[in-house]
């Protein structure tokens, strides 16, 4: 029965995979090794594998600083192995498997993995990166108080800050390949630039309807709520892509990373707020005409509908 | 020649005599001068001084409600502290006051000194020599002769205009006439020899309802001389017709009282701006002072052309939109004072849909006045594509009825041509 030998890091990853269809390995740091090791800690003649009767046996040719089996077993004589049994000689870590081990059911590409893929794209990246960058610029452009505009600042903000929000998806990537997972930087970009973009879509909303709506609603929570929904959707693609962990450890973190982010606004928020303000602070969005669109009501309306001021005022000056 | 003499001698001696006359006046009624001091309690410290004249022999005294404010405020801070033209020092109690006039009346108990001071039954003519007491900046009792003016133009609440130095220390001191009858009080200065001095007649008011004012606190008094105040304020100000007057493609109101006076200014002079900007500001220069951290009782109202034929309208309510971020009220207040403001926000029209507008209305009530709010009104028209008319207005110490009364108003005399 041929035996497999798994190199794998203390993290338990796979580094290497061998198949052996031998009746005896040997495995050590010595040349004439059927696996050889580079770890200094191993002997030159370290263990040897023997089958007999269809069954694998270990035995240590004693080496200086020995091998375990299990957590802490120190091989002391021939030991039988057992499929998925993990070794350690030197700083070394093995598992051997045979070949009637169980697998686990094959994944089927899901439809998720099917929308990152396509995301990855560079063509769609493209897309994404410009049209960001042009909505940016062209916010900078409309802002711009003065007749005269330089353009070559305007480009290079507008470019400079694409560049700081890649930076996200790379970091991303980069704690993937810290993980020795596949970076996929391109999945990241995708994605990422995909969702921020969607950020466009709410910052309009929010306008248009604080602007249509009145006081009494102006969607700021449905608008606020909708952004942090895509954040999160955000953090749990990033993850997705980076990581291979349990669904229910990516909601986790995506959920924990989203929480932290609009907790500390919020926190931050808070202390900045003065003891007493003096200055009304009201919605002042407007937009052009075009986008105008709440049939406008008549002054008599408007202050009959300034009696709630004026009684949530004169309750709170009864509260002193 | 002969002629010049006595040209020359007779100015000399009108002028020896209007020396004369106020070193007489000076001497006689010098008794009846204090200086008025607040006493921090905690540092036995001088906070604040001015001056005081009696004005009645069991030992009344006429002051300013702002030389005393901080007492009237806070009355466990300070104490009120006389000093007479002889040094002697004491304490006095404060009894009633006038905010909207400025002036408040203390009482000396303890033996005072029979000599007062006469309130005068006629007002000075015009031109007319008077003589201000006082003790500026506390270096002892002087006395400024001056001239009558009549009564200050575009005013409120009626001031006489006053030709001749009046300093700080001299707040609450008598003016008076030749006869050393009080016709005025001191109150400001507006630099350059011009002085402002409340009418006599004020405080023979304040007198004659002494009775009365005693009975109630003086947190109870304040209340009803600021409702008082407003309500003929605002309601002299509703009742005139207003006429539309002409500002850039929109017209305005004019309310047609001398004391909202317009100052407008605009970019005109800059050819490469961006946009056109104008700018008209009407305000009331007059204020009520209740304490170091609250003054009220003002009006003013604030409107903006913006214009950029040129530009997309995209662009133009980007730059637009910044100008009516930041709308506030001109009169200080302090978290003692007032509540934090609520706001409401909608789009507004008129009838004859010759306006549409964002409308923002924000309120606040005072905490010790109930019954009184300030209300901000800022709205920003949003149906010219290039073109845009923002109007504003601030009320200080405001009844709610007459504040809305107001706004409807002006909401409605607000409009494009």
């Amino acid at each position: 029965m041929e035996l497999i030998i798994e190199e794998i890091n203390r993290g338990k990853k796979l580094i290497g995979r061998h198949k052996f269809a031998t009746h005896e390995v040997q495995i050590g740091r010595g040349y004439h090794n059927d696996m050889i090791l580079s770890d200094p800690h191993v002997c030159a003649n370290h263990i040897s594998l023997k089958n007999v009767n269809d069954e694998w046996f270990i035995e240590d040719l004693g080496s200086i600083n020995g091998t375990t089996i299990g957590k802490t077993n120190k091989i002391s004589h021939s030991q039988k192995i057992q499929s998925g049994d993990v070794i350690q000689l030197g700083k070394t870590q093995l598992r051997f498997i045979l070949p009637a081990h169980p697998v686990a059911a094959s994944v089927k590409f899901s439809a998720v993995e099917n929308v990152v893929e396509k995301l990855g794209r560079w063509s769609i990246i493209m897309v994404l990166l410009a049209v960001f960058s042009g909505l940016n610029i062209l916010f900078m452009y409309l802002n711009m108080p003065s007749k005269e505009i330089n353009y070559n600042s305007l480009f290079l903000w507008g470019f400079g800050l694409t560049l700081g929000y890649a930076l996200w998806p790379l970091f991303c990537s980069l704690m993937a390949h810290l993980n020795k997972q596949e970076t996929r930087i391109s999945d990241q970009l995708g994605v990422t630039f995909l969702i921020i973009n969607m950020f466009w879509i709410i910052d309009f909303l929010e306008a248009f309807l604080g602007f249509n709506g009145s006081n009494t609603w102006s969607g700021q929570w449905f608008t606020l709520l909708l952004a942090v929904a895509l954040t999160y959707t955000m953090f749990w693609f990033n993850f997705y892509i980076a990581f291979e962990q349990t669904a229910k450890r990516r909601v986790k973190f995506a959920l924990g990373l989203t929480t932290f982010i609009y907790g500390s606004l919020f926190v931050y928020d808070l202390s900045n707020q003065p003891e007493f303000k003096a200055y009304p602070v009201y919605n002042s969005t407007i937009m052009s005409p075009t986008f105008a669109i709440a049939s406008p009501i008549s002054p008599d309306e408007f202050i009959s509908n300034s009696d709630t001021l004026f009684e949530k005022v004169n309750k709170e000056s009864n509260e002193k | 020649m002969h002629r010049i003499v006595v040209l020359v001698l007779s100015l000399f001696s009108s002028l020896s005599i209007a020396t004369e006359q106020a070193q007489q006046i000076f001497q006689e009624m010098a008794p009846s001068l204090y200086q008025i001091r607040l006493i921090d309690k905690a540092t036995s410290e001088k906070s604040t001084i001015g001056s005081g004249f009696q004005i009645s022999e069991n030992g009344y005294i006429a002051t300013n409600y702002h030389v005393i404010s901080g007492y009237a405020q806070y009355p466990e801070k300070y104490i009120i502290e006389y000093e007479d033209s002889l040094g002697n020092k004491g304490q006095l109690d404060l009894q009633t006051v006038d905010v909207i006039n400025d002036l408040a009346i203390v009482l000396l108990t303890e033996n005072p000194q029979p000599q007062h001071f006469i309130i005068s039954e006629l007002t000075p003519e015009k031109g007319e020599e008077i003589y201000s007491l006082g003790n500026p900046h506390d270096l002892g009792m002087i006395v400024v002769p001056g001239t009558y003016n009549g009564l200050k133009k575009e005013a409120f609440n009626d001031r006489i205009h006053f030709t001749g130095s009046v300093n700080p220390g001299m707040s609450g001191g008598p003016v008076v006439n030749r006869f050393g009858e009080v016709v005025g009080v001191n109150v400001a200065s507006s630099g350059n020899s011009i002085g402002f001095l409340i009418p006599h007649d004020k405080l023979a008011n304040l007198i004659n309802q002494f009775d009365q004012q005693v009975e109630k606190t003086i947190d109870e008094q304040i209340a009803e001389q600021l409702k008082a105040n407003q309500n003929r304020l605002i309601s002299e100000i509703l009742a005139g017709d207003w006429e539309s007057k002409a500002f850039a493609d929109a017209s305005i109101p004019d309310v047609g009282v001398n004391y909202i006076r317009c100052w407008g200014d605009s970019n005109a002079d800059k050819p490469d701006a961006l946009i056109f900007k104008a700018v008209t500001n009407c305000q009331m220069e007059e204020y009520v002072y209740i304490s170091e951290s609250l003054t009220t009782g003002q009006i003013d109202m604030e409107f903006h052309y913006f214009a950029a034929p040129e530009l997309s309208s995209a662009r133009f309510y980007q730059i637009y939109q910044a100008q009516i971020a930041r709308a506030n009220t001109g009169n200080n207040v302090s978290k003692e004072d007032v509540t934090e403001f609520e706001c409401q926000h909608d789009i507004t029209g008129l009838e004859d849909q010759s306006i549409k507008n964002k409308s923002i209305l924000c309120v606040r009530a005072y905490k010790e006045y109930q019954g009184l709010f300030d209300v901000m009104y800022i709205a920003a028209s949003v149906d010219k594509n290039n073109k845009a008319l923002v109007s504003h207005f601030t009320l200080a110490g405001v009844e709610k009825e007459l504040s809305q009364q107001f706004s409807k108003k002006f909401m409605e005399s607000v409009k494009w041509n």
